[in-house]
């Protein structure tokens, strides 16, 4: 296990060098120079001598293998640039930014956990029943719906007709509510679907039979047979959507003015800041890629086929 | 199985049916717009603006005095235009890198996979979002955006058929009969996989629609006054508390079409589905 | 003078509605199982063998189904037993053992959890008495090293080992009567021999009656000292397993004896063709198709019981009115 986990991290080094390579050419896609850009975002008429001497600034003027090494050796020391926007280290920004972020993907994920549960759950048990059909209708509304007009809906619902919770901006928990229901929703209905699914999978399973022919009670039957037993694919899936949720919310931090690391890029989007872009992409990737480890490792810890080895699947 | 008996089986379901035909009159109503639609999707009458359903605006006007019918059914046009567009891009590159990268094989084949690997670490949104934050925001750069979050996943898919095809038994008889290189990719392989690549794609069409027309809400996609649903909803915002209609429709657009591509993307895989045939 | 029957099977029949027709997977099974001895249920698969067991443990249920019938365990009519009742006699009074020990265990639970939570849910034993029955029983189901095969996962464990901690589960309740479907089909030669050989000395030891499900004569033989011939979700014929393995009088059974490999025989000869489709079953005889001595009377034949003078039950049309075949039979 323990060089299985050796192997895994030392399995990340040259996809985190893919993903530093990646969002370095990215400033090579700009259309114009960066430097007039920063001169533009600075106030500065972007002169012929100016431009040279910003250029030199920024090191754009050497080769590119010597930027990207360059690059790579402030990236590694967490040294991501200055904003042309703010004149503030990139980093900086972004951490300024990521707790609204990371509060809002995680009340998300509580969200979509609270309900999928016992809603996929209820959706095995009572399979084809109104609560199934409802649930169905919801999964797959919830893979329809954009979800920054759901967030306009619940605005309009909540805040505007039922003048229940506030509008914008974050703050109070209720703040927290919709925003957190807008990301929430699409996952919710897809992990409810996905937890019947694997339920009745294994409600089939001869273990199951079994373990009623054996005389267990009903709860131990569905707790321990069933349940844990379905619980492992959806763990998996839940946890390789955890870097999903955290990039998906650009759009609601948009739509509800919630000040995370979304709008952020958004934001620096349109003042063409990219420092802060190209940090942002290589920060997400690499959560995106940590997380989806984290969660290999903890399936592979979860399930004894797999952690004591040899498994004869 | 053909193309024609996945097609009689999807028609064949009642529900599926229906999603056909949604598709199809939207599909038609965007492409003939020029000559349906009742009014100039960009004639700016302040006189009219947020005005009610009525004569001569079927669904009323927008803050602008725009006809709204008018601006959805140019923006069916824009957004399921786009999105086929950014399909057939995205389905045209992954063939042409995954076809090359399963039959060639080698180093060129582990550099293209690893270039991939790369690629599908980014969570595609943010990859997204940081091409078009390179590029500019705009209708080009957002189709750019999107092909190149995508491909990776096609040509990675292209490939695995391709390598299972290439041990098949009718491609190594005419590898044997010496039957050159691309020929036999052009006559053996292609035909086989292509079919089975564009109803996959159908699966994804939905997805496209929905990140247009959310890039376009972020303002970085289509930029107004083009008429796109993404980007109305985007000046509607501004009156979800006056007029919600100027959201409510563009937002039930996106969602029709969206649902109806899932509906038939799940018939999809069931008709696909060996266990059912 | 005999024993009380511990298990009373009467007239059991089970339905499934199906779109088109009513399949009819049991029709008037009855049997009895005194104390200590085993019945063994011989058919081949899809005869309904398995119904058989699972609809006695009251675990054959499910949309569209319908079983009808009676069943006694222990005097005590089990059709209508309320949900908890059956639970508590499943496992305990009522022991099954799987047809595949691979896939019967849940791979994320270990095999000493397994026994516990058997034994737990049965008795008001607590956790640590629990685990010093069960390391008693898999001792005697053949398994000394008890302490680690309780520790183990059940991929860790041969599919005989397993077997063998089902047979030790099963018999650590001391039930009245054992249900084992198929309980060595997935295993070789030379374990099956040893695993049957530990269930005979068990069901001995604790005067355990027993239903065996196989579809393998040798098991039969080896086990059981009556056997009921399944066919079509009929038991066609039902004799003492010496009666049947000499002179066999249903000619379904007939052909299956004569598929059996033997030292003496060149080829086997199989039962020719396939069972017919269970849904909407004719008055004829299901067999008649493939039977070697059917006659007119097959294609108007309800399947009812022949009682022949000696006690022994068949279910063809040649036993009926005419007798004709019981002179030949017995002859």
């Amino acid at each position: 296990m323990v060089r299985y986990v050796f192997m895994r991290l030392a399995g990340l080094v040259p996809v985190l060098l893919g993903i530093s390579l990646v969002t370095f050419i990215l400033v090579r896609l700009v259309p114009c120079d960066p430097a007039e850009v920063y001169l533009r975002l600075s106030q500065i008429p972007p002169t012929p001598e100016m431009v040279a001497s910003v250029r030199a600034d920024l090191g754009l003027d050497r080769p590119l293998y010597a930027q990207y090494l360059d690059w790579l050796w402030k990236a590694a020391h967490l040294d991501f640039g200055v904003s042309f926007a703010t004149k503030q280290p990139v980093l900086a920004e972004i951490t300024r930014c990521f707790p609204a972020t990371l509060q809002l993907t995680l009340a998300s994920m509580a969200l979509v956990l609270l309900v999928s549960l016992p809603a996929g759950i209820l959706a095995a048990l009572y399979k084809d029943s109104i609560f199934d059909q409802f649930s169905r209708l919801l999964a797959f509304l919830g893979a329809s719906v954009p979800n920054f007009w759901l967030g306009f809906l619940l605005i309009y619902l909540f805040s505007l007709k039922l003048d229940l919770l506030p509008v914008l901006g974050r703050g109070t928990p209720a703040h927290l509510a919709l925003p957190a229901a807008t990301l929430a929703l699409s996952y919710a209905a897809t992990y409810t679907r996905l937890l019947r699914t694997s339920m009745l999978d294994c409600m089939s399973a001869d273990f199951v039979l079994y373990a009623r022919a054996r005389g267990l009670r009903e709860r131990l039957v569905l707790g321990r047979h069933v349940l844990k037993n379905a619980l492992l694919p959806v763990t998996t899936a839940f946890g390789m959507s955890i870097g999903h949720m955290l990039a998906g919310s650009v759009i609601v931090e948009n739509v509800f003015a919630w000040p995370g690391v979304g709008r952020l890029c958004v934001y620096s989007i349109f003042n063409r800041d990219y420092p802060v872009i190209q940090c942002y992409a290589l920060i997400m990737a690499v959560i995106f890629v940590t997380c989806n480890l984290v969660v290999d490792m903890a399936y592979r810890f979860l399930d004894p086929r797999i952690r004591l080895g040899g498994g004869r699947q | 199985m053909t193309f024609g008996t996945i097609v009689t089986r999807l028609a064949g379901r009642k529900l599926t049916a229906a999603c056909l035909l949604i598709i199809l009159a939207i599909t038609l109503s965007g492409a003939l717009a020029p000559i349906l639609a009742p009014n100039d999707p960009n004639l700016v009458d302040l006189e009219k603006k947020l005005a009610g359903p009525g004569a001569g605006y079927p669904l009323g006007t927008d803050h602008l005095g725009r006809c709204i019918l008018s601006r959805l059914m140019y923006g069916a046009r824009i957004s399921l235009g786009t999105a086929f567009l950014v399909m057939f891009l995205t389905i045209a590159i992954s063939t042409v890198v995954g076809t090359l990268s399963g039959y060639r094989g080698g180093t060129l084949d582990g550099l293209i996979m690893r270039i991939c690997d790369i690629l599908l670490a980014f969570p595609s949104l943010v990859l997204a979002l940081a091409v078009i934050g390179m590029l500019g925001p705009g209708l080009l750069n957002m189709m750019i955006a999107m092909v190149s979050v995508q491909w990776a996943w096609y040509a990675r898919m292209i490939r695995g058929m391709v390598l299972s095809l290439r041990e098949s038994g009718f491609v190594l008889s005419a590898r044997v009969s010496g039957v050159s290189g691309p020929v036999i990719v052009a006559r053996h392989i292609l035909p086989n996989i292509l079919s089975q690549v564009i109803v996959l794609s159908t699966l994804d069409i939905g997805w496209v629609i929905l990140n247009i027309s959310g890039m376009s809400f972020l303002g970085l996609g289509i930029q107004p006054p083009t008429p796109e649903w993404g980007a109305m909803l985007n000046d509607g915002r501004q009156f979800l508390r006056s007029n919600p209609s100027l959201m409510a429709y563009p937002g039930l657009m996106i969602l029709t079409v969206v649902a109806a591509f899932n509906l038939i993307g799940d018939a999809l895989r069931d008709a696909l589905d060996p266990r059912e045939t | 003078m005999k024993s009380k029957p511990l298990l009373k099977v009467d007239n059991l029949q089970v339905r499934i509605a199906v779109p088109g027709g009513v399949v009819r997977v049991l029709n008037g099974v009855s049997f009895q199982i005194r104390a200590g001895k085993v019945l063994g249920l011989l058919g081949e698969s899809g005869c309904g063998k398995t119904v058989t067991c699972l609809s006695l443990a009251g675990l054959f249920n499910g949309p569209g189904i319908t079983v009808s019938g009676n069943v006694e365990l222990n005097g005590r009519s089990m059709m209508d037993l309320p949900a908890e009742k059956m639970r508590s006699v499943r496992g305990r009074e009522l022991a099954m053992i799987m047809q595949n020990p691979m896939s019967a265990f849940n791979p994320l639970v270990t095999v000493g959890r397994h026994f516990t939570e058997t034994i737990r849910s049965h008795s008001p034993a607590t956790g640590r008495e629990a685990w010093q029955t069960a390391m008693e029983y898999l001792r005697r189901a053949g398994l000394p090293d008890s302490g680690r095969v309780m520790e183990q996962y059940p991929f860790q464990l041969s599919g005989g080992m397993l077997q063998r901690v089902m047979v030790a589960i099963a018999m650590s309740m001391r039930p009245s009567v054992l249900l084992a479907d198929e309980p060595t089909t997935s295993l070789d030669a030379t374990l099956r021999a040893q695993i049957l050989g530990q269930i005979a000395h068990l069901l001995r030891d604790f005067k355990t009656g027993a239903l065996i499900v196989s579809h393998d004569l040798g098991v039969i033989a080896r086990l059981a000292d009556k056997v009921a011939v399944m066919y079509c979700g009929y038991i066609v014929e039902m004799a003492s397993v010496a009666e049947l393995f000499d002179r066999p009088l249903h000619p379904y059974t007939r052909a299956l004896l004569s598929s059996r490999a033997g030292i003496k025989k060149k080829r086997l000869t199989p039962v020719g063709g396939q069972p017919p489709s269970l849904l909407n079953l004719g008055d004829s005889c299901p067999f008649f198709e493939r039977c070697a001595e059917v006659e007119r009377a097959c294609l108007n034949y309800r399947m009812e019981p022949e009682i022949l003078p000696g006690g022994r039950m068949v279910r063809c049309a040649g036993y009926g009115a005419s007798k004709g075949k019981v002179l030949r039979g017995l002859a």
